[in-house]
């Protein structure tokens, strides 16, 4: 592995999240950003106070949800792809953020929670009744597709079932977002589409948990995960048991997936997209490719958040829209490389 | 005698449909043995039971003294391994990458690569002659370095027995001779199915012969490599002499469809003439 796109990676991972501070409606300078960090920035005045305040209650939160969004998605579609051998799939083709997202949705609609104006009724109770509800969700996903993979997982029958159980979950929150009142359902719907509005430090601490068990234990499991790439009876010779391997990945995934998902709403193609340009720029990088897709998918995905608050002026575009944007057209791609090769 | 595998009675079916019956048979530590038989016959099955893809529902596998089926695949793993007959896409692996995966059996989690494996990666490597494919990519490779990768990768996982699913398949005489001397030179047990009946005859210490699921002979290839077992077995015309040049037993075919016709036919009187008489 050549090292100066890693060494590029590692600078983009630092500084990226700290020019994404500086972009927003209030002018706060990459200057401002340094002293506020480094603690020399004075608050005396009302304008700096508000900076700072700005700083830390709403752009640091945000930066770091993309951040961790980005890296989790990209992880999960890692995994997925590595599980089941197959370079297109990610938490979309088996139903895991569409099973996320209806759960999600449901319980947003049932009950209000996330649906105030302001962001201390996103928190809390709330939160872990929308996060409970992605999780149920997606594990209903899973498990349908497991069930459906027969006694031996096979891939071609789970690719199969997951696209029909996405298809189902899409069906049942667009049945939600139309029966919830004009009100409700514009919100659900930015919701659904992915947003990192609702940021707050309270909402971190979950998907920060959850991306660090995920990573340790995929890391743990790197040589049963490195032994599934040359096929099931490959592994299973090399001592791997594979389908127990293969529903615990899952499961991980899909824990992991409706973290992200019950915080930002439904962001595809990332889970995709990032773990093939990995692989292409990063060729061969081996038992490091984990943490280099993490850092990527981080990096792209604060980029993607500074793209939608500032492509609109005044208003902000679904995070969805944009990867949706990006990864149906770097899919084409994938096909048309493919078709050719 | 000092077996390194010994098979009792194994029965296995797919489903309902029996494949394999009553196969016993042992491997004696060292010898290369070969497994042949028709297309169909129960080849692959039978190595997947070995390996533990296929569960048997009668019969008994052990490994020294062990009864491999009721070890974990981690520990059957670390005594058995084995090359597969198609190499799938590794997705992206190198050749340094596949010859680790050799470690898979012996490494628990979060037990990470020492510098006492990554001097056996690189021993392998050397021996097999790759140091400089290591940073390719796998799927990039002609098929005699693929299995030459393969063979690495099987040295780096140091098993008792090693399992090789038709090694020559798809490589032409130069790397049919050179794979199989290798693994001659591994001092390692082998059970290979060949197709090929001249190698056979040239490097396996050891033949068994299989046909419809069941062991119809065993022994040294010069007692079992006959032209009435070949002829029954697989339906061809052949004559069995020695090789001009080494003292291995040579099998000639007969490419004529008359000579095969009049094989069947004379086939079927003597399976008539042995009903009658019983």
């Amino acid at each position: 592995m050549r090292n100066w796109p890693l060494a590029l990676l590692i600078a983009l991972a630092v500084i990226s999240p700290l020019l994404a501070l500086v972009v927003g409606v209030a002018n706060i300078s990459f200057s401002d950003v340094a002293q506020i960090i480094c603690g020399q920035f004075s608050d005396s005045c009302e304008a700096n106070a508000l900076k700072q305040r700005i700083l830390f209650e709403l752009r640091l939160p945000r930066v770091i949800l993309a951040f961790l969004t980005g890296a989790g998605l990209a992880l999960a579609g890692s995994v997925l792809q590595t599980v089941t051998r197959n370079p297109l799939a990610d938490p979309y083709l088996f139903g895991i953020s569409s099973g996320a997202t209806f759960g999600a949705v449901l319980v947003i609609a049932v009950s209000g929670f996330g649906m105030g104006a302001s962001q201390g009724l996103f928190s809390g109770w709330s939160q872990l009744g929308i996060t409970g509800g992605a999780f149920i969700g997606s594990a209903v996903s899973v498990l349908l597709v497991i069930s459906m993979a027969g006694r031996s997982v096979q891939i071609e029958r789970m690719v199969l079932a997951g696209v029909a159980t996405s298809f189902m979950f899409s069906a049942a929150t667009s049945l939600v977002l139309y029966a919830s009142d004009p009100q409700a359902a514009s919100s659900l719907l930015f919701w659904s589409l992915g947003s990192f509005t609702r940021a707050g430090w309270e909402n971190l601490s979950l998907p920060f948990l959850v991306l660090i068990i995920c990573f340790i234990l995929f890391s743990g499991f790197s040589r049963q995960l490195t032994a599934l790439l040359s096929g099931d009876e490959n592994a299973r010779s090399l001592g791997v048991e594979v389908q127990k391997i293969r529903i615990s990945m899952l499961l991980l995934t899909s824990l992991l997936t409706a973290i992200l998902v019950a915080n930002t709403g439904g962001i595809g193609f990332v889970g995709l997209m990032i773990p093939h340009i990995v692989r292409r720029l990063f060729e061969h990088s081996g038992q490091h490719m984990m943490w280099i897709t993490i850092l990527f998918g981080g990096v792209f995905m604060v980029w993607v958040d500074v793209v939608s608050r500032t492509i609109l002026p005044g208003h902000e575009l679904p995070i969805g829209v944009i990867t949706a944007a990006i990864g149906s057209v770097f899919f084409l791609l994938v096909m048309r490389r493919k078709s050719w090769s | 005698m000092n077996n390194i595998l010994d098979v009792h009675n194994l029965h296995w079916s797919a489903g309902d449909i029996p494949i394999l019956s009553d196969i016993s048979f042992n491997i004696p530590k060292g010898a290369f043995v070969g497994l042949i038989g028709p297309n169909g016959a129960g080849k692959s099955s039978l190595m997947r039971c070995l390996y533990g893809v296929n569960k048997p529902q009668v019969g008994e596998i052990f490994l020294h003294n062990k009864n491999l089926l009721d070890m974990p695949a981690r520990d059957q793993a670390k005594q058995v391994a084995v090359i597969l007959q198609e190499h799938t896409t590794h997705m992206g692996l190198n050749v340094w990458d596949v010859v680790a995966q050799g470690l898979t059996p012996h490494k628990g989690l979060f037990e990470w690569t020492n510098k006492q494996d990554l001097k056996n990666i690189e021993l392998a490597i050397e021996k097999m002659d790759l140091q400089s494919l290591k940073n390719q990519p796998f799927e990039q490779l002609s098929g005699g370095e693929k299995q030459r990768v393969m063979l690495a990768r099987a040295q780096v996982q140091n098993p008792q027995l090693l399992i090789m699913d038709e090694p020559t398949n798809h490589l032409d005489v130069h790397y049919q001779i050179e794979v199989l001397n290798t693994v001659k030179k591994m001092d390692i047990s082998v059970l290979a199915s060949i197709h090929d009946l001249n190698l056979a005859a040239a490097f396996c210490d050891y033949l068994l012969v299989i046909d419809k699921g069941k062991i119809v002979d065993q022994g040294l290839p010069k007692d079992v490599l006959t032209e009435n077992m070949i002829s029954k077995v697989f339906k061809t015309c052949v004559s069995v002499d020695k090789h001009p040049l080494s003292s291995s037993d040579q099998v000639r075919i007969t490419y004529s469809y008359s000579d095969l016709d009049a094989l069947i036919a004379k086939n079927h009187n003597d399976n008539e003439k042995g009903d009658s008489n019983a």
